[in-house]
């Protein structure tokens, strides 16, 4: 076969040469010591204390309830929501609304796969009891089949707790009059 | 030394301008994905526009359009040269070339339609997998009889990096590859859950260690004793590192899946030899700067070594990054997040790129039989990609780490603190850009290249003349 | 043999000697078969040691409530793969409390609400991702049970989340789904392994009739973690 050339292309005479320079010290001590602790993490950390990631979970679960409990706080007796009309839990009402529930309700509310909560149109009851026993429990697609209504809705009993569902149900009141407090 | 052989150098012509072509489509496309992360908008008006399609076209353009062509290129150009005989069949050469060709045309027009295995650096689907087998054992036949017919005994150690590819390679696409065909152009891996994960990453994993690692270095002991006529500091070096390189490499896999269903042993497995590896993958970077010093004068003027010298550095700094992020607790943090995209891009830019430019750099004038047109803008290039490749990296970690630690962070009543995931997305923004620009430059970079090098061509046949790279009387 | 002349080191008599390593390595330089071999075998052994026993028995604990993907769901699934949304989500929570708080917002999976290999015993491929630029996926049927809210979103993501980066997705609703491709495809994973019975195979073109590639990828994402919830 033929190639196309532009001209002599001998510039490859001279042969590579290859010297025999020892090997750093510290780069063969850095060879040795990685083999060496590796065989040492696999004796110690595996074989002898016994490590896994799902005792690490538990344990990582364990410190975490040992010094964090939790307050559960009630409607009153009448209904009501305790932190009615309550600055403080106003304003932390609406970072969690905003966290949580804006993906559907919209940040300010108004509703988008989620219904409106800021007009006066409630499809399950406009009282304090009322809306959080839906927020708490939230809306089964099964409900729903039942019971048409705007879409399913995750219960948030435990992503919230009942505090930051009072203290959101606050800001909602505050900024809604609609919503009675029984 | 007189000619008696005559090489064949169109073959390596086409892949240099292969490589230059699908560099230039790869990190184009490059360039604009990283804006699609801070500009969503950039995703219209068309569905192959969308950043799910164009990622993997950039991927698989940087790793199998841009740098298998300048392995190829090498390998065509250094391998006859350093056996003394010419490749054993210039026919399955050209063959190997248009199907290589095809396979990437065919990736770039079925990936852009959605057309994919979603496995990572193996998306291609079955069609052009079965295309790809039939063009690398061509790749292979050639190669091995070309070894088998040699005139020189002794084999270079660049050599042996080669062999190490296209064997591992081999195995690696093959294996990860089994899929059941439901359809055309559509497949599902015969594997599942943990065991695909398991197979994607040692085939993904050694996708970087067989394609960016080790033809890169075998480029890097052929055009640096060649461009400076120096000679390689250490045959001891050599030796150990390339087969504690190899063998421990295929083992580090599983940390990418640090911390997921995977056995924790595998998991083990891959962390410990990630930590093994840092000095095997040193070993490269020694024996090149080593050999460097022998000519630190001239990397002042000379635009190649400067490439090859930034080059081993990047590889120095990837190959430890590497291994830190796979520690469990370092991965803890980084997983998942842009510091990953740092990592990568600090190897694949700096490392792989720098040595690309300079197999450009040092073939060109040769093939075309002419001198490089500007040192200058050679300088310039290299210095665009540098500040470049840094604003990349240096983006991506403030980036990576912020969203790492913003991912995990708790409020004083233990609950997380960034509930809002969007929330983290916007702080991420001013990094986003800053990595936009970074990359913004390197393509500038090497748009600069592609000028200079046409203006080179241009010039073709008008008389090589190497200069002396050696220090004093060296002779 | 490598060229010792241009070696400073070589007036030492000591540095002529070979050490054991170049005595292992050169006669391996001049034989290109055998070179060949030895490289083969050296990266073989790695893949040997850690592949082989995820194909042995009991390597991953079944989950009884896990089910293999319907035709609707499954037709989402590559629409899923198509689009390439793994590149931006993944699909598996470490074992991390702040993994699990965030994706198990609602407490339905668990003291172990973590990702586990029994969830991905029918994923060909498994689409875990290595990025997550959005959020994790796993439990979207309890996170976001709302399909009116995704089929929303996908159109146009910034009218649910006005920062939000992610592409729009409007065409995904106007492109049929082919019922003889799904069957294909069933049939081939069921070749594979999957359970499909015969009333899912003779089902599913009226499962998929009428529907979008939107709707199918609704119903995957409101698949992803509906299996394990609440058991």
């Amino acid at each position: 076969m033929k190639f196309k050339d532009y001209g002599p292309n001998d510039f490859d005479g001279d042969e590579i040469k290859e010297g025999r320079g020892w090997l750093p010290q510290w780069w063969t001590l850095m060879l040795i010591a990685g083999i060496v602790f590796s065989v040492f993490f696999v004796i110690y950390y595996l074989m002898i204390l016994g490590w896994n990631s799902k005792e690490q979970y538990a344990q990582e679960i364990a410190d975490y309830q040992k010094t964090h409990t939790v307050v559960a706080v009630k409607l009153n007796d009448d209904g009501s929501n305790p932190l009615r009309a309550d600055a403080g839990a106003i304003a932390r009402g609406q970072k969690n609304f905003s966290g949580l529930c804006a993906a559907c309700h919209k940040a300010d509310g108004t509703g988008l796969v989620g219904p409106n909560l800021m007009d006066d149109q409630f499809l399950h009851g406009n009282t304090d009891a009322a809306m959080y026993a839906v927020i708490m429990e939230g809306i089964s697609v099964e409900q729903i089949k039942q019971k048409p209504s705007k879409g399913p809705m995750p219960a948030h009993k435990n992503s919230f707790g009942s505090q930051k569902v009072l203290e959101t149900m606050a800001w909602l009141a505050d900024k809604n009059s609609a919503i009675l407090p029984k | 030394m007189t000619q008696s052989v005559q090489y064949d150098n169109n073959i390596v012509r086409w892949y240099v301008i292969s490589a230059i072509v699908y560099g230039l489509a790869a990190m184009t496309i490059g360039v604009w994905i990283a804006f699609q992360m801070v500009f969503p908008s950039w995703n219209t008006p068309f569905e192959f526009l969308t950043f799910g399609r164009l990622r993997p076209i950039h991927t698989n353009g940087i790793i199998f359009g841009f740098t298998l062509s300048i392995v190829f290129a090498t390998v065509f150009y250094a391998v006859p040269r350093l056996l003394k005989t010419p490749m054993w069949s210039p026919v399955l050469s050209r063959v190997q070339f248009w199907l290589y060709q095809l396979t990437l045309v065919g990736a770039v027009i079925t990936l852009a339609m959605g057309f994919t295995q979603s496995k990572e650096y193996a998306e291609l689907e079955w069609p052009l997998d079965l295309l790809v087998v039939v063009w690398w054992v061509i790749f292979a036949v050639n190669f091995f009889v070309t070894l088998a017919i040699r005139k020189e005994q002794h084999i270079y150690v660049a050599i042996w990096f080669f062999i190490a590819t296209i064997i591992t390679i081999a195995i690696l696409y093959i294996v990860n590859n089994l899929a059941i065909p439901a359809g055309f152009m559509k497949s599902y891996s015969v594997y599942s859950g943990t065991t695909d994960a398991n197979i994607q990453w040692w085939y993904g994993h050694n996708a970087v260690a067989f394609v960016l690692t080790t033809p890169i270095l075998g480029m890097m002991y052929y055009y640096l004793p060649k461009h400076t006529r120096l000679p390689i500091f250490s045959h001891r070096i050599s030796i150990i590192h390339f087969w504690s390189l190899i063998f421990i490499y295929i083992w580090a896999g599983p940390h990418h899946l640090l911390y997921s269903p995977i056995p924790d042993w595998a998991q083990t497995l891959g962390m410990l030899f990630s930590i093994m590896l840092i000095a095997p993958s040193w070993g490269g970077m020694i024996n090149g700067f080593l050999t460097l010093t022998q000519a630190k004068e001239k990397l002042r003027t000379d635009a190649t070594l400067k490439f090859i010298l930034v080059a081993l550095t990047f590889y120095g700094m990837s190959t430890f990054e590497g291994p830190m992020m796979s520690i469990r607790s370092v991965n803890t943090i980084s997983h998942n997040t842009d510091w990953t995209i740092g990592h990568v891009h600090g190897g694949a830019l700096g490392w792989v790129g720098g040595m690309a430019f300079a197999a450009i750099y040092y073939l060109v004038p040769r093939l075309w039989n002419t001198n490089l047109y500007s040192e200058k803008l050679a300088e310039f290039h290299f210095w665009t990609a540098t500040i470049g490749i840094l604003l990349y990296v240096a983006s991506m970690w403030v980036s990576g780490i912020t969203e790492g630690l913003m991912w995990r962070a708790t409020d004083a009543t233990g609950a997380l603190q960034y509930p809002q995931w969007v929330e983290i997305v916007q702080v991420l923004f001013p990094y986003r850009v800053v990595r936009g620009i970074g990359g913004s430059l390197f393509l500038f970079g090497f748009l600069v290249m592609i000028y200079n090098l046409i203006k080179t061509i241009g010039n073709k046949g008008s008389g090589f003349t190497q200069v002396d790279l050696r220090e004093g009387d060296k002779a | 043999m490598p060229n010792q002349n241009d070696n400073q080191h070589d007036n030492n008599a000591e540095n002529q000697k070979l050490t054991w390593y170049e005595k292992f390595s050169h006669p391996l330089e001049y034989r290109g078969l055998r070179f060949t071999i030895y490289t083969t075998i050296a990266i073989l052994i790695g893949g040997l040691v850690e592949i082989p026993p995820f194909f042995l028995q009991g390597n991953v604990q079944k989950i009884a409530s896990v089910k293999p993907y319907s035709a609707l769901e499954l037709a989402g699934r590559d629409v899923y793969q198509s689009e390439g949304c793994f590149y931006c989500h993944t699909q598996m929570i470490r074992p991390f409390k702040w993994e699990t708080d965030r994706w198990d917002i609602n407490r339905e999976y668990g003291a172990e609400p973590y990702s586990k290999a029994g969830e991905y015993v029918y994923d060909h491929p498994f689409l875990w991702g290595s990025k997550r630029t959005g959020p994790d996926l796993s439990h979207e049927a309890s996170l976001q049970p709302s399909a009116a809210w995704h089929k929303a979103h996908l159109i146009n993501p910034r009218e649910m989340v006005p920062t939000s980066i992610m592409p729009a997705y409007p065409w995904l609703f106007e492109k049929p789904i082919k019922a003889d491709e799904v069957v294909a495809r069933m049939n081939a994973l069921k070749t594979i392994g999957v359970p499909y019975s015969d009333d899912e195979l003779k089902n599913a073109p009226a499962e998929v009739e009428g529907k979008t590639q939107g709707d199918a990828l609704v119903a995957y994402l409101l698949k992803l973690g509906r299996d394990t919830k609440g058991k």
